[in-house]
């Protein structure tokens, strides 16, 4: 029997790890994902899990065997976050190109300089271009069922990428929420046995991997495999999702949407912050709006034709960034208009908001702010400049910081 | 929904009473959300967890802003970090706090909410500060009117499984008698519905700064001093000078460089920015630095 815990986004990635029997963990410490290892290694040291956990000297070496494990022909989960995934960065843009499966959890943090430990997304968005698969969690239920869809992707035969299932760093990680933990042979039910397909070490049919490919063809040849991979996995996700919600009962499209149907204003964002966006969307109800909220779950392969299909006929969307591109702005933004422009239809006026980064909190009277000058913006039939959440207050602060820091007159 | 915060210092158990009291009301039928938030984690520093709790799937995260009650474990974060104690105390906010202070200091301090409700740490165990989850746990569910006090035992004993038995047992003891003791306060915290009492936040826009004062960098120096750490403090390393030969290896390991030679050639610790890591304690080869119990010479100071 199913049974629902209360459980931290982290515990929860250990869950998911756990119920599609991982068989082997490479793994490197980093907050806020510590606690995922933890969990995995006390279920092996006490029985309750049978695997395998490896501790490396770095997130390069992690990356690096479980891509290699994965040639080798077992089932891989490992886990990092922010300054470990650029360590490992190298890795995670080379590994697709060997076409093996794996699971990563990233867990969102912010990205140095200034050092912070807080949440934002330019850790996983920094992945963006490596040909891994990108699954965008906002509650630790979605966590669990992540990992387990992301096998399902991951293992496909036409597929063959790297999955990574990105959580929001202390906003999940760290938080704990009812999870409904799924029963173990149903997973493996749901996943089949692991089938290592070609990628099997056997010293009596040696292979070569990661090759050197200096014929500027061949390197086409193989790269645009990946890129169509990449877009093949959007088929895969939605059969995947499907057979999930068969299985389990619970539903995971490709761009989730809140209250959207008679919506004239929207919200669009990833990650945990989304789910605040849905209160406000509730409140801005309350007072006569038809506002709701996009959240595309995958960022790649990115959803472009979903997006297109919910959009038409809204009048004004409102991108929320938790992270930055310095030069250009939010880089959700960017995908998202990328999807709209040139395309056929009645699609909204678009505006560029970036919040949350390092963790900074974005407040319910701060949607309601975005949702009053996306109207505004409406009316004047203009796209609005790209605007961040940012406060008197806080810029006061800062002054006093800056006066301490000896910065302020220099 | 109920929005309850608790604040302590790492070390005090508010984690893990926000933990007890989101397990007691997820027994209880209601959705909970509950999380602690730190920096970089330290034992002293202040720090602070919440419980969110509702009947429908809560979309609210992080931060509460506007809690319907707050817990205050460490009466002395209410002089080092009032305002962020305070955040957000509204009409219907109550306020329960461990704390020796009169009923009318207390109101002079805090100076809002609906009503302060006390314990006086001479009422509880003289060992109380080890059980401070269980206390401010058992005291919020009791409040709430809402909870079960079987519910609430087996939120003690699910957080506690790890622990040994005559640990979990002394636990569920204390819960239990603080929830019977707090039975005349039964529901007086009451829930908040949507948060609709809302403020202009003010945006701006940033403008661009010359590089020298928008890069993070410090260019004064000793800003450390600045922060009285000592706060921080549940453990207080003592010298015992009679047994002290003055060899000042506690010194040389000192992490916060807060122990100098005196004139005499003998260590001295400055109290202002101890941590209370007790490393001193350790590597003292005569033993001549004796732990002690910081509330208790905090209290006997004052």
């Amino acid at each position: 029997m199913t049974h629902q815990i209360l459980v931290t986004g982290n515990a929860a990635a250990a869950w998911g790890a756990r119920l599609s029997s991982v068989d082997y963990i490479p793994a490197f410490p980093i907050t806020p994902q510590t606690e995922i290892i933890e969990t995995l290694s006390g279920w092996i040291n006490n029985g309750e899990m049978d695997s395998h956990l490896t501790m490396y000297e770095s997130e390069h070496s992690m990356i690096t065997a479980a891509g290699s494990a994965a040639t080798a022909g077992v089932r891989v989960f490992t886990a990092t976050s922010s300054q470990g995934l650029m360590y490992g960065m190298e890795m995670i843009f080379a590994i697709p190109g060997w076409r093996v499966p794996f699971v990563l959890v990233n867990v969102s943090r912010g990205l140095a300089s200034p050092i912070t430990l807080e949440c934002d997304h330019n850790d996983i968005l920094a992945a963006r271009d490596s040909g891994c698969i990108q699954i965008h969690c906002s509650t630790c239920q979605e966590i669990l069922d992540s990992v387990i869809i992301g096998y399902k992707i991951s293992e496909h035969i036409k597929i063959r990428l790297p999955v990574i299932v990105n959580l929001d760093g202390f906003y999940l990680s760290f938080t704990r929420e009812p999870v409904e933990i799924p029963e173990q042979h149903k997973v493996i039910q749901y996943l089949g046995e692991y089938n290592p397909m070609n990628d099997i070490y056997s010293a009596s049919a040696p292979q070569a991997r990661g090759l050197i490919v200096l014929v500027g063809s061949q390197y086409s040849y193989f790269r645009y495999q990946a890129h169509l991979a990449n877009l093949k996995a959007l088929d895969v996700y939605k059969e995947a999702a499907e057979e999930f919600t068969l299985q389990f009962g619970r539903n995971y499209s490709v761009i989730e949407s809140y209250k959207i149907d008679d919506a004239e204003y929207c919200f669009i964002m990833v990650g945990s912050f989304s789910t605040k966006a849905k209160s406000a969307a509730d409140l801005l109800r309350s007072e006569g709006w038809r506002i709701g909220l996009i959240r595309p779950r995958l960022i790649r392969p990115f959803p472009s034709e979903e997006l297109r299909i919910l959009l038409s006929g809204i009048k004004g969307a409102a991108v929320i960034d938790q992270n930055i591109s310095f030069g250009k702005g939010g880089i959700l933004y960017t995908e998202i208009t990328s999807a709209l422009y040139g395309a056929d239809g009645n699609y909204p006026v678009t505006g560029s908001f970036i919040g949350g980064l390092g963790g900074r909190d974005i407040t319910i009277d701060e949607f309601i702010v975005i949702a009053g000058e996306m109207r505004e913006y409406v009316q004047k039939g203009k796209q609005p400049d790209t605007r961040l959440l940012f406060t008197e207050d806080e810029l006061q602060q800062i002054k006093k910081i800056q006066l301490i820091a000896g910065t302020e007159n220099s | 929904m109920y929005r309850i915060r608790f604040h302590g210092r790492g070390g005090e158990g508010m984690k893990t009473a926000s933990r007890i009291l989101g397990s007691s009301f997820f027994f209880e039928g209601f959705q909970v959300q509950d999380a602690p938030k730190y920096g970089a984690e330290r034992r002293g520093a202040p720090v602070s967890a919440y419980v969110r709790a509702d009947h429908k799937q809560i979309y609210e995260r992080g931060e509460i802003h506007k809690p319907d009650l707050i817990v205050i474990a460490d009466e002395t974060l209410l002089h080092v970090t009032r305002n962020t104690v305070l955040e957000g105390i509204h009409e219907n906010t109550v306020i329960f706090i461990i704390s020796a202070m009169s009923n009318s200091e207390l109101e002079e301090i805090i100076n809002s909410g609906k009503s302060i409700i006390k314990i006086d740490p001479a009422a509880l165990p003289e060992n109380y500060h080890r059980f401070l989850s269980p206390i401010t746990a058992s005291a919020s569910a009791c409040f709430t009117g809402k909870i079960q006090s079987s519910n609430l035992i087996r939120g003690v004993k699910d957080e506690l499984k790890t622990v040994k038995d005559d640990l979990i047992i002394e636990n569920v003891a204390i819960a239990e008698k603080i929830f019977n003791e707090m039975k005349s306060y039964s529901g007086i915290v009451t829930e908040t519905g949507e948060i609709t009492v809302l403020r202009d936040p003010q945006l701006i826009t940033l403008p661009l700064h010359n590089s020298s004062i928008a890069t993070p960098v410090i260019r004064t120096v000793s800003t450390s001093v600045k922060n009285q750490t000592g706060s921080w403090r549940t453990a207080r390393p003592v010298v015992l000078y009679e047994k002290c030969s003055g060899c000042m290896m506690c010194n040389v390991y000192c992490p916060d460089s807060a122990i100098t030679k005196n004139k005499d050639g003998f260590p001295v610790i400055d109290y202002n920015h101890c941590k209370g890591c007790l490393i001193c304690c350790e590597v003292c080869p005569s033993g001549a630095i004796r732990k002690e119990n910081e509330k208790i010479r905090r209290s006997e100071t004052v």
